[in-house]
C-alpha cells in the first residue's frame, strides 16, 4: 500500500479506521494463539509509516531503519501483553516512538543526517513548481537544498515539538491519536504544533509565498 | 477565442503545509525493504537467543504484578516503621529503678559496725561528702540468694547507734523493687541524697532537675525525716571549708620562714566560695545508679 493512501486513510472519518482497527485486532489474536507467521502481515501493513516517522524524527536513513526494525522486534516480543486497549497501530506507534526518544537522548551531541530521495507527486510537483521555474539539473539541486532546509529546521526543534508536528503534518493523525500516542492531553498537542509551527516559519520565510 | 495554455496560470501560495508535506515524499526505494527484511529477521533470531539478564526478569516481573506491587510495598515498608518505633520505644529491662520495698528493708536489719572501706560506690573521687561511710553488713532475708551489703551513713557527731539504717533506706526509697536489685552504689547514692537534699535542697534541685529525677525523688516527709534524724549535721560545704582554712590557718603559724601565702589564702578562699563550690556541683550528674561529673 503507498504511502499517500495509508496516510489519507488515516483522514478519513471515524468508521473506516474502526474497521481497520478490528481487523488488527483479529490478527493480533491469531498471533497470541501461535500463529506467528500472522505477524507478518502487520509488518508489511505498518512498516512504511512506522519508518516515515522514525525517519522524520532523526532525519537519518540508516537509523531510521534498525529503530523500525527494533520497534518491531519489540512489539513481536510484548504482543501477549496488548489487550486491545488501544488501536494495534497506536500501540505500535508508541513503541516505536518512544524507541526513537532514547535513540535521540542517548545521541543528542551526534546528528548526523542521511536523507531519502524525493519522490515526486502530483501535490509535490505543483508546489516544487511555485517555488522554482527550473527544470532538469537546476531543480534537482533546488530540491536537494529544500530538503537540506526542511530537516534542519525540524531538528532544530525540541524532540516534543518534532513529535507532534511529524505526526500531525506529516503522518496526518488526529490531535486525539497524538494525545494518546504520547500520553499528554489534547490540549498539549495543540499549544505544542501551535509553537512548532512558529518556529518553522521564522525559519523557513524564504520558501513561503 | 483565449487557449487555456496562454491564459496566466496564478500563483501557486506556497505553505508551511506545504512544505512539511513535502517530507512525506521522502520514501526509500523498494529494494530498501528487501535489505529491511533481511536484517529484521536476523534480529528477530538473535533476540530469542540471547539470553536475558535477571535484572530483565525482575523488570518483566514487577511490571507484571506492577498494579499490586506498589501497595504491597507500601503496606511492608511501614509495618516495617512501625514495628522498628514499637522495638525502640519499648523499655530497657535491664535497669533496675533504684527503689526497696519497704517491708524488704524492714527485714534487713545491721548487725555489725565495720571499718570503712574504700569509697567506690559514689563513682568519683572528686565528690566527697564530709561524712564518714561504714559498710554494714545486713542480715539478707532467707530469700535472697547473695547477702547485700546495706550503706549506712553516719554523720560526724552522731552514734551510729542511733541510726537505724534500713528504715532510713526504707522511707527514703519508694517500694517497688527488692533490695537484692540494688548495687551498694546505688544505695550510698541515695542515701547521700537525702543527706544533700536536706542541707543543700538547692543545689540538689540543680543537680536532678533536668533528668526529671524528681519524678521519683523524695517527697518532703521524707527530707523532713532526713533532716530529723540528722539534726547535727553540718553542711557540707561549710564543714569542708572549715577544715581547710584551720589547716591554712596552723601551716602559716608553724612555719614563719616561710612567706606567709596571703594571696594563696585569698585564692583558696575564692574557690571555696559558694558560688565556686555550686559550680563544680553543677558538673554533677545523677542518673539511675551512677554519678557523673563534667569536666
Amino acid at each position: 500500500m503507498g504511502l499517500t493512501k495509508a496516510i489519507s486513510k488515516t483522514l478519513v472519518a471515524s468508521p473506516e479506521r474502526q474497521e481497520e482497527a478490528d481487523a488488527d485486532w483479529k490478527v493480533v489474536k491469531q498471533v497470541q494463539a501461535g500463529d506467528v507467521a500472522a505477524f507478518d502481515r502487520l509488518i508489511l501493513k505498518y512498516r512504511e509509516r512506522v519508518f516515515s516517522v522514525i525517519y522524520n524524527l532523526c532525519s537519518n536513513r540508516e537509523d531510521a531503519a534498525d529503530l523500525t526494525q527494533a520497534a518491531f522486534i519489540k512489539a513481536f516480543q510484548s504482543i501477549n501483553r496488548f489487550h486491545g486497549q488501544a488501536s494495534f497501530f497506536t500501540w505500535l506507534y508508541r513503541i516505536g516512538v518512544n524507541a526513537t526518544l532514547t535513540h535521540l537522548r542517548k545521541n543528542r551531541l551526534r546528528t548526523f543526517f542521511s536523507f531519502e530521495r524525493i519522490t515526486e507527486e502530483d501535490k509535490s510537483s505543483e508546489v516544487l513548481d511555485a517555488l522554482t521555474d527550473r527544470t532538469g539539473a537546476d531543480r534537482e539541486t533546488y530540491v536537494r537544498e529544500l530538503q537540506e532546509k526542511l530537516n534542519e529546521a525540524m531538528q532544530k526543534l525540541s524532540i516534543k515539538h518534532r513529535m507532534v508536528v511529524t505526526l500531525f503534518e506529516i503522518d496526518g493523525l488526529s490531535h486525539a491519536e497524538i494525545a494518546q500516542i504520547l500520553g499528554c492531553s489534547v490540549g498539549t498537542v495543540r499549544s505544542r504544533l501551535h509553537y512548532a509551527k512558529q518556529m518553522l516559519q521564522a525559519e523557513l520565510q524564504a520558501y513561503l509565498r | 477565442m483565449i487557449m487555456s495554455e496562454d491564459r496566466p496560470h496564478p500563483p501557486v501560495k506556497v505553505t508551511l503545509e506545504d512544505l512539511l508535506r513535502l517530507k512525506r515524499c521522502e520514501r526509500p526505494a523498494p529494494e530498501f525493504w528487501t535489505d529491511f527484511e533481511r536484517g529484521f529477521r536476523q534480529k528477530q533470531l538473535a533476540a530469542l537467543v540471547v539470553r536475558k539478564s535477571w535484572m530483565h526478569n525482575v523488570a518483566a516481573a514487577y511490571r507484571r504484578f506492577g498494579r499490586v506491587g506498589v501497595p504491597v510495598g507500601a503496606v511492608a515498608i511501614l509495618g516495617i516503621a512501625v514495628l522498628s518505633i514499637r522495638y525502640e520505644s519499648v523499655p530497657s529491662r535491664t535497669i533496675s529503678p533504684m527503689v526497696v520495698p519497704r517491708e524488704t528493708l524492714a527485714r534487713i536489719r545491721p548487725t555489725t559496725v565495720r571499718p570503712v572501706r574504700a569509697v567506690e560506690s559514689v563513682g568519683s573521687a572528686a565528690v566527697e561528702m564530709p561524712v564518714r561511710r561504714k559498710v554494714v553488713s545486713a542480715a539478707a532475708p532467707a530469700a535472697a540468694s547473695k547477702a547485700t551489703p546495706v550503706v549506712a551513713v553516719v554523720s560526724a557527731g552522731l552514734p551510729a547507734q542511733a541510726v537505724d539504717p534500713a528504715a532510713w533506706l526504707g522511707e527514703i526509697l519508694s517500694d517497688h523493687a527488692s533490695a537484692a536489685e540494688l548495687t551498694p552504689s546505688a544505695r550510698s547514692i541515695a542515701v547521700n541524697y537525702a543527706a544533700a537534699a536536706v542541707n543543700e535542697p538547692e543545689l540538689v534541685e540543680s543537680v536532678t532537675r533536668p533528668l526529671g529525677f524528681e519524678s521519683r525523688a523524695l517527697p518532703a516527709v521524707r527530707a523532713q525525716h532526713a533532716a530529723e534524724v540528722l539534726p547535727t549535721a553540718v553542711a557540707v560545704t561549710e564543714s569542708r571549708r572549715n577544715r581547710l582554712l584551720a589547716s591554712l590557718d596552723t601551716g602559716g603559724r608553724e612555719q614563719s620562714e616561710v612567706v606567709s601565702p596571703e594571696p594563696a589564702r585569698r585564692s583558696v578562699l575564692r574557690n571555696l566560695s559558694q558560688e565556686n563550690w555550686d559550680r563544680s556541683m553543677g558538673r554533677l550528674e545523677a542518673e539511675g545508679d551512677r554519678l557523673s561529673i563534667r569536666f
